[in-house]
């Protein structure tokens, strides 16, 4: 038996992950019967059932989706416990590279954030707007589901093939060999980064306050694109007050006062309310307005924290890392 | 105007308890009428009016309030069609016993935003309909019977309903709280408000305030 399997961490995650993913098959059965049948200009006692099933199965996508939101960060925390099992491996990073489920589980995970952030506005306007939209919402659970699917396959094979043999590298072999070459995005510096996403943030932030769809959904992604490496590379190595610990990581952990979690949860929901208006155009041609100000509240928290960090070390120090 | 088309509440449908309250019920009431529903107990009376006023949704059918179907709103938008539109009075009038009778007439206000001083407007305004005060900080468990009616009207009045339900209003009243129940009630009827009382008590038949009877037996209108 693998120990992995028996640390409480993985135990609880892949039980309530079980369970989410047979109440995500409930809705997906009810939702195919809905789809198909949904006629609200009936007055049927067939369509009031449906209305029925329809406020029953919208319950338990809104329990799904929300549980998911904290299982994420359950899923790095757990992940990073695991370090103290898996040879080599100082943090979470060395666990989620241990073999190659990892990486597509984190991207899989946060692609159903995203949607999930979507769907949940989807249906608020649905709701406001007597069902307009009820099929449509269907539809997007369809997506989620499948990669709920995949994600609930992958995670399964990811966990029971963590080798506990064989050591996996990690930041503190990372940045002990490999410092070498750049590994930021189109081989800036680190300094063309700072300003290049300090660009993005103005621009995105006026492109928020102006509500403009298209663009905030590009910035968005750009943002969320280069605020990854700009966490790690800038704001990461002034949380750990080593220029040269690059780690996602480690400021998950109680020495950094967890604060990873508010760095992170901000970027990927600040860029992912940046982009949902758009798709939410495509899907239902439906303004939210708020989703706006909801992205504007994290971008803008986002970079109070960072600056906190920067600001703070040089206020401290008087050097820049 | 109140417009109900081929209703059916069934309890329990799908299991072997079914039962069928109300079928194929049909009729109108246009704005500003006061329509009695009659029928022996059991007959389905307090289940048509819980439709109407929006508190349980049909099996089959529609009820159209003001063009609305009522029976297709999602269930934020159907409690603020309660709290806005209709005026519920209940047979055992439903008070909190442990507020006082202000408190209780308050309550349906809690959840609109409104001003204080919009709030003792109203509330003074209820009270006078209802032909109750003096009472303010009385709790409602030491109102007497008629007293606890008056304070049930003027709660469901608190928000100025164009529709005003009344389930058995008067079945624990005496004779002259009944008439007095009357009084109030064509108060209301003059305001231009609907009113539905479903009731089997004779005296309403008799009283100018009723414009029509509907008789219900085994959830089918009779005549
Ligand atoms: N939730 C329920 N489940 C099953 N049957 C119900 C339910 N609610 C009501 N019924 C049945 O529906 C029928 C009609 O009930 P309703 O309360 O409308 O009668 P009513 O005409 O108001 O009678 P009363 O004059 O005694 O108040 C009754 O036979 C009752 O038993
Ligand atoms: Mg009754």
């Amino acid at each position: 038996m693998n120990t992995v399997l028996l640390s409480n961490g993985v135990i609880a995650l892949l039980f309530t992950e079980t369970i989410l993913y047979v109440l995500a098959f409930v809705a997906f059965v009810w939702g195919l019967k809905i789809y198909k049948n949904w006629n609200f200009e009936s007055l049927a006692s067939s369509q009031y059932l449906l209305e029925k099933k329809n406020y029953f199965t919208t319950t338990v996508i809104v329990f799904i989706l929300g549980v998911k939101f904290v299982l994420l960060p359950l899923f790095a925390h757990i992940v990073d416990g695991l370090s103290d099992l898996v040879p080599g491996a100082m943090c979470g990073a060395g666990v989620i590279s241990a073999n190659d489920y990892g990486m597509p589980i984190f991207i899989i995970k946060l692609l159903v954030l995203f949607l999930g952030v979507c769907w949940s506005i989807a249906n608020t306007i649905d709701l406001q707007n007597n069902y307009a939209y009820t099929k449509r919402k269907y539809e997007l659970f369809f997506g989620i589901f499948i990669l709920l699917t995949l994600e609930f396959l992958l995670q399964g094979l990811y966990f029971t093939h963590i080798s506990l043999e064989s050591p996996v590298m990690c930041c503190s072999v990372i940045y002990g060999a490999s410092n070498s070459g750049s590994t930021l995005p189109l081989s800036l510096s680190p300094s063309t980064l700072s300003i290049a996403f300090g660009i993005l943030f103005i621009m995105l932030f006026i492109a928020l306050i102006n509500k403009i769809k298209i663009l905030s959904f590009v910035l968005g992604a750009l943002f969320l694109y280069f605020g990854y490496y700009f966490v790690l590379h800038i704001v990461g190595i002034y949380v750990y007050e080593l220029p040269t610990h690059i780690c996602p990581f480690c400021m998950l952990q109680r020495e950094y006062f967890y604060i990873g979690y508010l760095l992170w949860g901000s970027l990927f929901l600040g860029s992912f309310f940046s982009m949902a208006p758009l798709v939410l155009e495509g899907l239902i041609h439906q303004e939210s307005k708020r989703s706006f100000s909801v992205a504007i509240f994290f971008n803008l928290l986002l970079a109070i924290i960072a600056l906190y960090f920067i600001v703070g070390f040089y206020l401290k120090n008087g050097v820049w890392l | 105007m109140i417009t109900v088309t081929n209703l059916d509440k069934v309890h329990n449908a799908g299991q072997k308890n079914k039962f069928i309250a109300l079928s194929g019920i049909n009729f109108t009431a246009a704005n500003g009428e006061c329509v009695i529903l009659k029928g022996v107990s059991g007959s389905g009376k307090s289940t048509l009016l819980s439709l109407l006023g929006g508190m349980s949704k049909p099996t089959h059918g529609s009820v159209r309030i003001e063009g609305h179907n009522i029976a297709k709103l999602p269930d934020d938008k159907l409690s603020h069609f309660r709290l806005t539109t209709v005026g519920f009075i209940f047979q055992s009038f439903n008070l909190i016993d442990d507020l006082s009778f202000r408190d209780n007439v308050l309550t349906p206000t809690i959840c609109l935003n409104i001003s204080g001083e919009e709030r003792e407007k109203r509330f003074l305004k209820a009270c006078e309909l209802a032909n109750i005060s003096s009472k303010e900080s009385t709790l409602a468990k030491d109102l007497s019977g008629g007293e606890k009616q008056r304070c049930a009207i003027a709660r469901a009045l608190i928000n100025n309903p164009s529709l005003i339900i009344a389930d058995e209003p008067t079945a624990n009243l005496d004779k002259d709280n009944t008439l007095y129940f009357i009084e109030t009630m064509k108060k209301l009827k003059k305001l231009g408000k609907t009113i539905l009382i479903a009731t089997h008590d004779e005296i309403f038949e008799q009283s100018t305030l009723v414009d029509r009877v509907i008789k219900i037996q085994y959830g089918h209108i009779v005549s």
